[in-house]
């Protein structure tokens, strides 16, 4: 799974393809999207209805691409991104109706059911706001911890604790045996 | 002890089994897929921009070769409709079908990997053609939002007054029952034309679509209200005072608006108007208001690249290289 978000890359990179992207190049952009789509995606989700999250993403882009040029450090555009996608996300959840209704056109995986998905995925959301972001962004969207760690800007140890303590919690709620 | 939960490393099946179930809901793999190799703009060599083009053009043609993208109807809110029938799910979208949204209703259209549209209340949209190299959209009224990643001038929109040519970008497009409207920029450019005239529009700024004459001339979003009140006047045809006021209100980012205009106004008006222009942004050596305007391609190609624009070579590759700004 992590292979599909890449490997990682430095800031100096980073901050290559945001000035790229920020004069017009589209390829640049192309690769940034390619890059934190899966990111702004979890984030989203941890706020709004699954329904509605991936709408917001291109919402999240848009925004980040009509102020590229705020950006003081373009080495920082994960974090900055992650701040613009839940801000959105909260602005949106302030209006929007609450429900866990999946898109109609999301496939179950082979040995599960669309059920067996909304019932996961209700108790991730239900989670307390400390775990929620990044255990979707850990077992929804397939990032491992130094990658969440690394795309949002936050610290390392603090994704780890989060994640422990989240998964701890989260075998409680379902009722799992495993430390 | 398993670390699984971290970096995946190690086994532990309760979590190896919320992970499979969860990836379900997880991003659809990317509607919005650019070319896939790395690259960015040469800043120090012709070597480097020429290796750029090489290897953008390559992936532009890998882009042509894919099969025909599937367009994929999602109702956001409302009732829409397809050929008259609720579009309660998601549908595939064929030629010469029409969608249409009423007051309360919203589409998004995925076009394969190339972009996606977002058909707003009240509007009509008829899918003409797409086939791996074109995607053609009508819209006979309403409001849409496209943010495409497809290579240049392979996603069209027409109106009945002008068509909106995709050049790499996120825009918004109007069209009132009259057949006028407007084009807003928010990424990437887009050219918008008809038969007579072809304009483009980068970020940030807009473009008024003319019911039976086409597209106005484009201008940024932060031009004063009177350089704007000017713009339109000129575009109408009512050009007492329009230019004094234009010329007077212009900034240098503004050339690109009096760069375009030219080709509309009268031959004894455009020395004038060019002498503006050139003040505003000086020309690269060798240019002048003679060689511009008589339309020296070479001469407008260099001059509207000093206008800080971006490079126009990012968006004119794939073949169709649209001519220069104000080709006669």
């Amino acid at each position: 799974m992590g292979g599909l978000l890449g490997a990682s890359r430095n800031p100096h990179d980073i901050a290559s393809g945001v000035a790229a992207a920020a004069a017009g190049d589209r390829a640049a952009f192309g690769d940034l999207y390619q890059r934190y789509a899966r990111m702004v995606h979890g984030i989203l989700l941890a706020a709004v209805p699954p329904q509605e999250a991936e709408d917001l993403v291109q919402d999240v882009f848009t925004i980040a691409l009509d102020r590229l040029g705020e950006l003081r450090e373009p080495g920082a555009f994960g974090p900055w991104l992650a701040a613009i996608a839940r801000n959105r996300g909260a602005d949106h959840h302030r209006h929007a109706r609450e429900t866990l209704e999946l898109p109609p056109d999301l496939e179950a995986p082979p040995d599960a059911s669309r059920a067996e998905v909304q019932h996961l995925l209700g108790v991730v959301r239900s989670m307390p706001e400390a775990y929620r972001e990044t255990l979707i962004l850990r077992f929804v969207e397939g990032m491992t911890g130094p990658e969440i760690a690394e795309r949002t800007g936050l610290a390392p140890d603090s994704v780890r604790v989060n994640l422990h303590r989240g998964v701890k919690l989260l075998r409680q709620r379902l009722g799992l045996g495993a430390p | 002890m398993s670390e699984y939960w971290w970096d995946r490393s190690g086994r532990d099946a309760e979590l190896e089994r919320i992970e499979q179930v969860l990836s379900a809901a997880a991003l659809a793999p990317a509607p919005l897929l650019a070319p896939t190799r790395r690259r960015r703009p040469g800043r120090r060599a012709w070597v480097a921009a020429a290796a750029l083009l090489a290897a953008l053009a390559a992936g532009w043609a890998l882009h042509r070769h894919r099969a025909a993208p599937s367009l994929q109807l999602y109702p956001l809110a409302g009732a829409p409709t397809l050929e008259g029938t609720s579009l309660a799910g998601r549908a595939t979208w064929h030629p010469g079908q029409a969608l249409e949204t009423g007051p309360d209703s919203r589409v998004k259209v995925l076009i394969g990997s190339r972009g996606e549209v977002d058909l707003e209340p009240g509007s009509r949209l008829r899918l003409v053609r797409a086939d791996r190299s074109t995607q053609r959209l009508f819209l006979d009224r309403g409001t849409l939002r496209a943010f495409i990643l497809a290579p240049p001038r392979h996603f069209f929109i027409d109106t009945p007054s002008a068509t909106a040519v995709d050049l790499g970008c996120a825009y918004a497009l109007s069209v009132d029952a009259q057949g006028g409207g407007w084009l807003r920029v928010a990424f990437g450019w887009v050219s918008f034309e008809n038969d007579e005239r072809e304009v483009y529009v980068p970020a940030g700024a807009a473009c008024a679509l003319h019911g039976g004459r086409g597209p106005g001339t484009p201008f940024f979003e932060d031009a004063t209200a009177a350089f704007r009140a000017a713009l339109d006047a000129l575009d109408r045809g009512e050009p007492a005072g329009a230019l004094d006021t234009l010329l007077a209100q212009a900034r240098p980012q503004d050339a690109f608006s009096l760069l375009q205009l030219l080709p509309r106004l009268d031959t004894a008006e455009r020395p004038r108007v060019c002498e503006g222009l050139t003040q505003l942004v000086a020309p690269p050596a060798g240019v002048d208001c003679a060689a511009i305007l008589r339309s020296d391609p070479q001469a407008l190609g260099r001059y509207w690249s000093a206008l800080g624009l971006g490079e126009m070579k990012w968006w004119r590759l794939g073949g169709d290289l649209p001519a220069p700004p104000n080709r006669p």
